[in-house]
């Protein structure tokens, strides 16, 4: 036993000689290993941060608006096609929305944002809550008071410019038309693809009574619905399309966008670009064995003498074969060592970069392990059998 | 006590459509504790000699005992086994793995016959002190004179207190004072009761020996005793 140890001792320090070209021999396995680890971990993240911010949603959400399309009228939704859709039985909840591009202004501070006029029930469907203040309540919807919710970004310049930390009690004008700034929404914390759906730098909200009233009554430019829990997008979707074309009629057309099917393309994709990527890494490793190889069939070569000698010693095919395997194995284990160290930093650095959660698939690192280790002893097989099948004599006369 | 016995060994190499007969139907018997010279012109075939009494190589027909056993039909790893333990070789280009250091070197043959470190580096530097360069015993062969290195061969050639040894010109390479210096140093290990056979070029080196055989064209041509 100590004899094998000593020889893996001697094959390490004649790697160690030969740094440069080990490391050369190496990076097939190296990339792959990297490509691995990387792609199936940020997959991996990318998929949980989507789990997260569906789960912190709740509620699986939808939204339906008219569309213009070919050989279509355009009929605009109401508030008695949003009463309906609360009826239906796969529905849970209903908000309608309207918004109009207004200019807002605090004293100075001035901006064109989207004023959004929703029910009390929106904050609920889409899982959103103040930071400071409250929400506005249904009276204060029926009443069609003029109170107003305003996100972050508002709050932020307000306070950058009049160092006001708590703006709620104040009144911003909305057009001409003073608001009463009753909360600050809470940003929502996405960390998944689902954020960029969800882009609200200045906006503003109020009952939607309030804005009919105030900016004259139009049409209702969406309806965001949350469906019961277990109901499936394409069935609701299939459902809807019917039942509004009896509604509307025959010739309009409703777009829909369901939550739960973008993230089913998303996570699609995902899956695709993960086995593209990891068929990649496979193949890297399949050339890095390749090449693991060719270097030990060199190496094979320039050491004839060295196996004539150490078999006129007594070595046997065994111990010849095992030296040459060791080889292989252990430049193919150091190259998934470095390959797993440095795929594990960079798959770091890029999931902090995207912000979907530290994630290492542990399940990669140990298969790449595995299997470049299973590679080395492949491709080192043919070589290291060439040399031990070497005749001593021939061996020994080699220049 | 017969150490080694060849009968009618022979070795043809097949040169494409020539058969060339290195040794021609060799019959030869040496005793444990002999000490003998083989001599002859270049390509008369004393190295393919020393390669098959040294399971090196195998004879193309004949029978080979050594120390009684029949070992001209052996495996590959059955004659590893044999060189490792009953065989030490010492070569004209010495044949040192250039990045071990003395000691290693005498270690190699150790290691393939299972001895433990501890053992094993004992016994390397005992045997490099026998041998007379105790004090290089962590120098690379690059770092040591042709008698220096020879020297270390020695050692490592008798690591698994062999049968034989066997010597293809030893001291071709070197200057006759080192030459001198290893044909005392095999004196020596004959007194001790070890047996040697020694190919070599130079009467003054074959006068160390019992006696020398001749070799011509494959056959053995003559058995010199020596007068001393
Ligand atoms: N591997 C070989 N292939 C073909 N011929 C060989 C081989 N080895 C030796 N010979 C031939 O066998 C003969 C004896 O060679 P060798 O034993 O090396 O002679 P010596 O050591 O006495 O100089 C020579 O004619 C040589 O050319
Ligand atoms: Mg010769």
């Amino acid at each position: 036993m100590s004899g094998y140890f000593e020889e893996l001792v001697q094959t390490i320090s004649s790697l160690k000689e030969q740094a440069m070209r080990s490391l050369l021999t190496m990076i097939g396995i190296i990339v792959g290993v990297m490509a691995i680890i990387g792609i199936v971990s940020i997959g991996q993240a990318g998929k949980n941060s989507i789990k997260k911010d569906l789960e912190s949603f709740g509620t699986n959400i939808a939204a339906m608006w008219p569309e213009r399309r070919e050989n279509s009228v355009y009929k605009p939704l109401n508030k008695y096609d949003a009463e309906f859709l609360r009826h239906l039985a796969f529905i849970e909840s209903v908000s309608p929305i309207y918004y109009l591009y207004k200019e807002v202004r605090y004293n100075d501070f001035k901006t064109t944002t989207m004023v959004n006029g929703v029910n009390e029930g929106y904050f609920k469907l889409n899982n959103r809550t103040v930071s400071t203040g409250r929400l506005f309540t249904e009276k204060e919807n029926t009443g069609s008071r003029r109170v107003c919710v305003i996100t972050e970004g508002i709050k932020n310049d307000i306070q950058k410019k009049y160092g006001i930390v708590n703006p709620v009690g104040r009144i911003i004008k909305i057009g001409d038309f003073p608001f009463y700034i009753i909360g600050v929404l809470k940003k929502p914390e996405l960390k998944s693809f689902l954020s960029t759906l969800m882009s609200e730098e200045r906006d503003v909200y109020v009952p939607e009574n309030a804005l009919k009233i105030t900016f004259g009554n139009f049409d209702i430019r969406y309806l965001i619905f949350g469906l019961k829990e277990g109901v499936k997008p394409e069935k609701a979707k299939n459902s809807l399309e019917f039942l509004f074309r009896l509604r509307k009629g025959k010739n309009t057309y409703y777009g829909m966008n369901f939550l739960e099917s973008q993230v089913n393309v998303f996570t699609g994709v995902m899956n695709k670009i993960t086995f593209i990527i990891t068929l990649i890494g496979a193949l890297s490793l399949f050339v890095g064995g390749v090449g693991i190889m060719n270097i030990m069939f060199i190496s094979v070569t320039e050491r004839t003498r060295e196996i004539g000698i150490r078999k006129a010693l007594g070595a046997s095919q065994n111990a010849i074969m095992r030296q040459f395997l060791s080889e292989a194995v252990i430049i193919s284990f150091a190259g998934s060592t470095l390959g797993v160290l440095v795929g594990i930093l960079i798959t770091i650095l890029i999931e902090s970069a995207i912000k979907w959660g530290i994630y290492i698939s542990a399940l990669s690192v140990v298969i790449s392990y595995v299997f470049s280790t299973l590679i080395g002893i492949t491709f080192g097989l043919l070589p290291a059998k060439k040399a031990a099948s070497l005749n001593p004599i021939d061996a020994l006369r080699y220049e | 006590m017969k150490l080694i016995e060849l009968k009618k060994i022979s070795k043809i190499y097949r040169m494409g459509k020539i058969d060339v007969a290195a040794l021609q139907s060799i019959d030869l018997d040496i005793d444990k504790g002999e000490y003998l010279a083989i001599m002859g012109p270049s390509g008369s075939g004393k190295s393919t000699l020393m390669n098959v009494i040294g399971c090196l190589d195998t004879p193309s027909s004949g029978e080979y005992h050594l120390t009684g056993d029949n070992v001209s039909r052996l495996s590959d790893n059955e004659l590893a086994a044999i060189r490792n333990r009953k065989i030490g070789f010492v070569f004209q280009t010495f044949n040192l793995l250039p990045r071990m250091n003395a000691r290693k070197n005498v270690e190699l043959p150790l290691i393939y016959s299972g001895m433990k470190k501890k053992d094993r580096e004992h016994r390397a530097v005992e045997l490099l002190e026998k041998v007379g360069i105790g004090d290089r015993v962590n120098h690379l062969p690059g770092e040591l004179s042709g008698g220096q290195r020879q020297k270390v061969a020695i050692a490592r050639a008798l690591a698994n207190n062999p049968d034989i040894i066997l010597a293809d010109e030893p001291t071709g390479n070197l200057d006759s004072r080192s030459g001198e210096e290893i044909m005392k140093i095999f004196d020596d290990l004959n007194k001790e009761g070890v047996t040697l056979i020694v190919v070599t070029h130079e009467k003054d080196i074959a006068k160390h020996m019992h006696y020398i055989i001749h070799l011509k064209d494959g056959l053995i041509v003559e058995k010199e005793i020596n007068g001393k």
